[in-house]
């Protein structure tokens, strides 16, 4: 720790993403396309293509199983913001079911659907978060979630106290470091995914991580050891 | 000291955060990317799976509501009787999931409080029941609780209008089941989805004799209709696969109410179908071109293909009455036939008899000349294997027609339609030909237009039996038909003479049903599918 005092600001906040993504697969590509829901051109994405043009078609079943498909990754997307899992259960079925509606009017501009998806779950916090400003402070301080205790084996893990404990701390950030955090590392998704969702260049979003993850590292500083 | 550090630090930070342009030092570097790994690592949250599913079972209700607007859907009749149900049900379901109701709900019978929830588990079911077989089985087993559910009500002497919807149900569940597992055995030939038909199709015929001694007659229509789609599911079943185990065909016997029967029976030409528009068509036929085509296009070719004619004139304006129109508007068809596969045979040695009359009016007499095609006939003969097996109940049907069938003589003989017809055929043609003209377009486009169910008809078609049913029938429905026939008498002996003549003229338009039954044809996919 002592040894930070010297250290000199002379990298940046591209510098750090590089370094994130060499550390997370040796090789400076996006971070998140490795595990991105949907990388382009495979199989999976000419799956859910078709399952949108039969969705916009009638197809109930098809919207059905777009949901299948992507009802984790908005899931996740809502619950590491809103950090309670009624809520985010709520707002996930809230998401899809915007989603459904506005399907018709959904049109393959440059995103894909998950994309589309994710935005209008963003679309939704804001408005929630809107809406009841001091529930939102509420739940964002509002530390271990109760509910996950009754989860399977894979949210128990969450609950450990380091999980817990860094997932307070994430909460405690601004909202748009918080989101970014988010999608970047919990979910996985790429400096321009990010960007994308965020409306934002991924210049600003490489900042927004630098600041963000630095924030972190002040509020939670057991995370670094 | 620490403490210091990270609040000297926070500060700087801060700052830097407020420029929006932050250095790093390389130490730092390392520490945030450890803290971008610790985010990495913290397990992926996912919603459970009573949240998951119940959200996905009130999105698909919704997108029924939503989606199918804009939707051409293929089979909208069918969309929308799902979602009246969905809608009602599913919601209900997905909260009755965390509520733990569904346990509860799933004896419950319709009118009870919980039903609309045990049917919306249902459609869960449904939406979770995968593909091919699977689904298919997850209608047979609905049926199978719509029989449940009919006979209790029957039992406790329950709303007809809740046995008529509950057996409807079962109806089309059957058909849809049915289909599915016979076009998943078309694809693989697993004789499991025969099996499966064969398992079902035992069981529903058991319960549906048993049923039938407790229903009032104002429930015949959708109860023979039931019978009907249980006889010939296991009907195509078996010609599907002729070597599959499963044992003789079922029958039910459903006519153990004569008197009900027989007085519901007339009702049947017109009330049953009543229920949906079919009957109308039918009232243009006449309420007794129903039964004056069975007994004629009996004589004729082959008596079952004309029973089953007849029913299937009932189901058919039935389904379409129904939402069903889509799905069952084909499997009525086929049904009818005993049919569809029988049908096409079938229907088109009654049809043709009946056809011909209505074909000439529709198609050109030309055609007619084409219809000396044996074809239709072999056809027929091939429908009729299956049609056997339904001779039985058929036979007594007609029996009990028979009084009926005395009455409806005089309308016969006066039939209006017959003068129509009676250009190339007697005045019996005429009446059958309406309604079998219905059927046989639709038969008809099915066979032709569409490969696959053509195949599957041929197939079906193709059982050995066909020649030696017409025989067979030959007989049987003459004396079903001597029946009817002395009751519609003077016609029988003149269609008898004519059925020859005509059998072709109803080849003969057959094939300008061709076009015709193009679009019925697609119809019938839409249905199918």
């Amino acid at each position: 720790m002592v040894s930070q005092v010297r250290a000199q600001p002379t990298l940046n906040a591209d510098d750090l993403e590089l370094a994130i993504v060499r550390s997370v697969r040796g090789s400076p590509t996006d971070l998140g396309s490795q595990n991105s829901p949907e990388p382009p051109d495979d199989p999976q994405s000419a799956r859910i293509e078709a399952l949108v043009d039969l969705a916009k078609g009638g197809d109930s079943e098809a919207f059905g199983q777009l949901y299948d498909h992507y009802a984790d990754q908005v899931f996740r997307y809502i619950y590491y913001r809103v950090g309670s899992r009624p809520l985010a259960e709520d707002l996930t079925a809230d998401a899809f079911v915007r989603a459904l509606r506005a399907l018709p009017r959904f049109t393959w501009q440059g995103s894909d659907f998950g994309a589309w998806l994710t935005t209008i779950a963003r679309n939704l916090i804001t408005d929630h978060f809107k809406s009841s400003r001091t529930k939102r402070e509420f739940v964002a301080d509002e530390v271990p979630d109760s509910d996950d205790t009754r989860d399977g084996p894979e949210q128990e893990v969450l609950t450990n106290d380091a999980n817990q404990a860094l997932m307070d701390a994430l909460r405690t950030l601004p909202d748009d470091q918080q989101e970014c955090l988010v999608s970047r590392f919990l979910l996985e998704r790429s400096i321009a995914e990010t960007a994308a969702l965020m409306d934002r260049s991924p210049g600003a979003i490489k900042q927004l991580q630098l600041r963000a993850i630095r924030t972190l590292a002040k509020t939670f500083p057991e995370g670094l050891r | 000291m620490t403490g210091r550090l990270w609040g000297d630090r926070r500060a700087e930070a801060f700052q830097n955060a407020l420029d929006g342009h932050v250095g790093l030092t390389e130490h730092e570097l390392a520490e945030f990317v450890r803290l971008a790994h610790a985010l990495r690592d913290v397990s992926p949250v996912s919603l459970d799976n009573e949240a998951r599913d119940s959200i996905r079972a009130r999105l698909v209700a919704e997108a029924d509501t939503v989606l199918t607007p804009s939707a051409p859907a293929p089979a909208p009749r069918r969309a929308r009787r799902r979602t009246v149900r969905a809608v009602a049900g599913t919601t209900a379901a997905a909260a009755a999931l965390s509520a733990g109701l569904v346990t509860v709900s799933a004896d419950a019978l319709p009118g009870d409080v919980l039903y609309p929830i045990k049917r919306g588990v249902e459609q869960l079911e449904l939406t979770f029941g995968g593909d091919g077989a699977s689904a298919a089985n997850v209608h047979l087993d609905h049926a199978s609780v719509r029989l449940d559910e009919a006979t209790a009500l029957a039992k406790g002497g329950g709303d007809s209008d809740q046995i008529t919807n509950a057996l409807g149900d079962f109806t089309s569940d059957t058909r849809t089941g049915s289909g599915q597992l016979l076009r998943a055995y078309a694809s693989n030939n697993n004789p499991a989805a025969i099996d499966d038909i064969r398992t079902f199709t035992r069981r529903a015929a058991e319960q549906l004799r048993d049923l039938a001694p407790m229903l009032g007659t104002s429930t015949d229509a959708a109860f023979t209709r039931a019978v009907e789609a249980v006889e010939r599911a296991d009907r195509r079943a078996i010609d599907a696969c002729p070597t599959c185990a499963g044992g003789p065909a079922v029958q039910v016997p459903y006519m153990t109410d004569p008197i009900g029967h027989l007085e519901t029976l007339p009702h049947h030409g017109g009330h049953d179908d009543g229920n949906g528009g079919g009957n109308k068509d039918r009232g243009k036929n006449n309420g007794s071109d129903d039964f004056l085509a069975d007994p004629q296009s009996i004589p004729k070719g082959t008596t079952l293909p004309d029973i089953d004619g007849d029913f299937q004139d009932h189901e058919p304006n039935n389904d379409t009455g129904d939402d069903n129109h889509g799905d069952t508007s084909r499997p009525k068809l086929q049904g009818g036939n005993d049919s569809d596969d029988g049908s096409s045979s079938l229907d088109d040695g009654p049809d043709l008899g009946d056809g011909t009359g209505l074909d000439n009016g529709t198609i050109d007499l030309p055609d007619l000349p084409d219809l000396p095609d044996t074809d239709d006939g072999i056809g027929g003969a091939i429908g009729l294997g299956p049609v056997e097996a339904i001779l039985g109940p058929v036979q007594n049907l007609l029996n009990n027609l028979g009084p009926l069938g005395h009455a409806l003589g005089p309308v016969l003989g006066g039939d209006p339609k017959s003068g129509k017809d009676g250009d190339s055929k007697g005045s019996l043609d005429g009446l059958l030909d309406p309604d079998k003209r219905k059927n046989r377009g639709n038969d008809n486009g099915q066979s032709r237009p569409d490969t696959l169910e053509p195949q599957r008809e041929q197939a079906e078609e193709a059982t050995p039996e066909d020649d030696g049913t017409d025989g067979q029938n030959g007989p049987n429905n003459q004396g079903d038909q001597n029946n009817q026939n002395n009751q519609n008498g003077q016609n029988n002996g003149p269609l008898d003479g004519l059925v020859g003549p005509v059998d072709q003229t109803d080849k003969g338009p057959d094939v300008g049903e061709d076009g015709l039954g193009g679009l019925t044809g697609n119809d019938q996919e839409g249905t199918t599918r």
